[in-house]
């Protein structure tokens, strides 16, 4: 069934109520508010799967050392999601406040999963804490609690589908005449898939830097031999998902509107440039990355981790300035509230 | 209407805000706050009296909270959000405009908790003796921020109801410093502690082996309980009258009791939690078991009620004299009744009735303005229209629409033109007298999911 649009815009006029704030400054806000957020929930998806990773290793190879490892990634995602959770509240909040005209539509459009979200999320965070806390109980039960981590872990992978077609759907309101929830969005909208390899490649690579990090803290405290497994594995990852972000990148880039692809790619000096300062030090990153592999360093490792957090925060701007690119007809056509008219 | 709208049909759009809000809030009280104030309490007396046994118990408290209020109650926390946004758009947009910065601050307060309750679960080992006392501070310092918690959410509670002169100057502050705030923030506080001594010393009798240890424990809830159940009977009160009168008018009406069965449940259920409070309190180490297992169901079903009455009350309005329940702004109802609902509305399948889509139109109608508080048939009988308007003919609906509001206080007016009324009544009839004809029209609605 066809929908009849009032104006030309499929995007509904703006609430009465202004804006409570000085855009740019929600913008910053939201950008540095979304990485924060999502260091969380990449290490805390990553994580789940290498928990489970780990686990599947130590019982195939009767590995002690991999289940000692897997144990400690699932405490630490355990702690990791509470962050992860309580870090998302502000980007949404802000999100929800300045683009209310588009991205209520979008959540509504896809309402009854989105609520679905509350659900899985309980669910999986409630396996996931019986999977860490019968770890050692259950070691003569492994195949159980391997149920347990993979039940967790699989929500955890699909949860990010959720989230990702609501801010493509939010991008494109051309597309939302006879959108049929989620299950058909998730094809309707051109993003999406390229935006969710992008951001698995960015959890394991992010993990990688992660585990190598603390195995590294923690090895100087003790040998432990699991340290040396969590550097080894580590900094092996954060190499390979790295390299692969050089191939998901372009492609997501190659999916977006011709229009908005054509301001990264020289139509515009200010959205070229960010890309190729970002794609520069990614390529720094992956140098940096190679030399670490083959020889520990600190230094090394503590210019791998400068570049890949300002990577991060480039990524979130970019991310912003798309939307914006994607949204300004509209925006135009149908303004926000920023000032009362009384 | 500004945005798509949404069916979620036998279970009822309201319902499921108030479901997920009722499971936040018994969560959020007896376990974050309540829950926490008796953890620390207890390690307060395991510290000073140098008691493993109580510390242990304290440990083993400070780990099903933690799962519980990370778990179920944060999510259930950022669900009454979800619920709203998609159920409710208008309204919860709109509050997030006014209090965008008190939801910020309270966002700051969030994560401060969520890291406090960490550190407090994986720092028990981390000092010993005299250093304790650090430990202790964590705990303080928690209960602290989940009570902040309460206070800014509380703020925006209270300003739906009574949002003070916001309706003139639309200042933050006019809104969140309303007369409501600090009664009820008093209000919610004790009964917060109050829900969780009713549903925590249930876990006492199991996990307190040593009789003496029992009895102190159950002192230190004994004391807790004691002191709050006449705090919120007084805040209570305060609180009632800081309403608007119409408002107060609503609140037997909004439990769905007689007067006497209202009186009779919240001043004897009040006195049962007191008794409660003076047996914890005797040195005794047990308790009746009657009495704890009815404590504790029945603290749950009195926040409930309270939450119930507390959303019923406010009607017909979501946000008060601003905003109505269905998401309709209130100088908007005049305008909307000239130019047509429909037409004014951004996502709907039908824009100008037709004799061919009437039946449709009026569903789009239904969806827009009703479904907040209604649906077709449902779990919430007094919701239901198969109940409400049974037997009702479509001129007498069409008769009744237009006046409702008069008629009933708690209604909303309805916001559209005569052949918006004729087509909601020709839509309503039929689903409620005739459904099998009226399915041609659910079939043709817009569904968004």
């Amino acid at each position: 069934m066809p929908y009849l649009y009032k104006t030309e815009s499929p995007v509904p006029n703006d609430l009465g109520l202004v804006v409570p704030g000085n855009l740019p400054f929600f913008e910053v806000l939201i950008v540095v508010g979304f990485i924060l957020h999502l260091i969380y929930v990449n290490i805390v998806v990553a994580g789940s799967v290498n928990a489970v990773v780990f686990e599947i290793r130590g019982i195939v190879k009767g590995d002690r050392v991999a289940d000692a490892l897997g144990l400690q990634i699932a405490t630490l995602v355990s702690m990791h999601k509470s962050i992860a959770v309580v870090l998302g509240v502000a980007p949404l909040l802000i999100i929800s406040t300045i683009y209310t005209q588009f991205f209520y539509p979008s959540t509504i459009l896809i309402g009854k999963w989105w609520l679905m979200l509350i659900p899985l999320l309980i669910l999986s965070f409630l396996l996931l804490y019986v999977y860490k806390f019968t770890w050692q109980r259950w070691q003569h039960r492994k195949r159980l609690h391997l149920a347990f981590g993979i039940a967790g872990a699989a929500i955890l992978l699909f949860v990010p589908l959720l989230f990702i077609t609501n801010v493509a759907s939010m991008l494109q309101p051309e597309l939302w005449e006879g959108a049929k929830g989620f299950w058909d969005s998730l094809f309707r909208y051109p993003t999406i898939w390229q935006r969710y390899f992008h951001f698995m490649a960015a959890s394991f690579s992010i993990i990688g830097m992660y585990m190598y990090w603390r195995g590294r803290r923690l090895s100087r405290k003790t040998g432990d031999p699991v340290h040396a497994l969590a550097m080894k594995y580590g900094k092996g990852s954060a190499l390979i998902f790295t390299v692969l972000q050089m191939l998901a990148g372009p492609i997501l880039l190659l999916s977006m509107h011709v229009e908005v692809r054509a301001s990264f790619l020289g139509g515009s000096v200010f959205h070229t440039s960010l890309l190729a300062v970002a794609v520069a030090l990614a390529l720094i990153l992956i140098v940096l990355l190679y030399r670490l592999y083959q020889a520990d360093s600190r230094r090394l490792f503590a210019a791998a981790a400068a570049v890949l957090l300002t990577i991060l925060l480039l990524m979130s701007w970019i991310r912003h300035e798309v939307r914006e690119l994607y949204l300004a007809p509209y925006a135009e056509q149908v303004p926000r509230t920023l000032q009362h008219e009384r | 209407m500004n945005f798509p709208t949404i069916d979620f049909g036998w279970l009822g759009n309201g319902n499921l805000i108030g479901a997920m809000a009722v499971l936040h809030v018994m969560i959020n009280h007896a376990v974050a706050i309540g829950g926490c104030v008796l953890m620390v309490s207890v390690e307060y007396k395991a510290c000073r009296d140098n008691n493993p046994a109580l510390e242990a118990y304290a440990r083993w408290l400070s780990k099903w909270i933690m799962i519980i209020t990370t778990t179920v109650g944060a999510m259930t926390g950022v669900g009454i959000w979800f619920t709203t946004t998609v159920i409710l758009p208008d309204a919860i947009g709109s509050l997030l405009r006014i209090f965008h910065w008190a939801w910020f601050t309270e966002w700051l307060v969030f994560v401060s908790e969520v890291i406090l309750l960490l550190t407090y679960f994986y720092s028990w080992d981390r000092w010993k003796g005299e250093q304790k006392k650090y430990h202790l501070r964590i705990g303080v310092a928690l209960c602290i921020m989940s009570w902040f918690t309460l206070v800014i959410i509380t703020g925006i509670l209270a300003a739906q109801i009574n949002p003070g002169d916001w309706t003139e100057t639309l200042s933050f502050w006019d809104a969140f410093l309303n007369p409501t705030w600090v009664p009820s923030t008093i209000f919610r506080t004790f009964a917060a502690i109050t829900l969780g001594v009713a549903v925590l010393h249930v876990m006492n009798r199991w996990l307190v082996k040593g009789l003496r240890d029992r009895v102190t424990v159950q002192r230190i809830f004994g004391k807790w309980l004691a002191f709050s159940v006449p705090m919120m009977l007084i805040s209570g009160i305060w609180y009632l009258r800081s309403l608007p009168d119409q408002a107060q008018i609503l609140v037997k009406w909004a439990s769905g009791m007689s007067e006497t069965a209202f009186l009779l449940i919240n001043a004897g259920g009040l006195l049962l939690i007191f008794i409660l409070a003076v047996t914890l309190m005797d040195g005794k180490p047990k308790v009746p078991i009657v009495l704890t297992v009815f404590t504790a169901v029945f603290s749950l079903l009195l926040i409930t009620e309270f939450e119930i009455i507390r959303e019923n009350i406010r009607k017909p309005y979501v946000i008060y004299n601003y905003m109505y329940a269905n998401g309709v702004l209130k100088s908007d109802v005049e305008r909307l009744s000239k130019e047509g609902m429909l037409a004014n509305a951004t996502f709907t399948a039908v824009r100008e009735i037709t004799p061919d889509n009437q039946l449709q139109a009026g569903a789009e109608l239904f969806r827009m303005q009703c479904i907040a508080c209604h649906s077709i048939d449902g779990v919430r009988r007094s919701r239901a229209m198969t109940e409400r308007a049974a037997g009702m003919s479509q001129e007498a609906l069409a008769g009744f629409i237009p006046v409702m509001h008069e008629i009933r206080d708690v209604m909303p007016p309805f916001a559209g033109t005569q052949e918006e009324i004729d087509a909601l009544a020709a839509y309503l009839a039929a689903m409620v007298n005739d459904p099998d004809t009226a399915v041609v029209a659910k079939d043709e609605e817009v569904s968004s999911d």
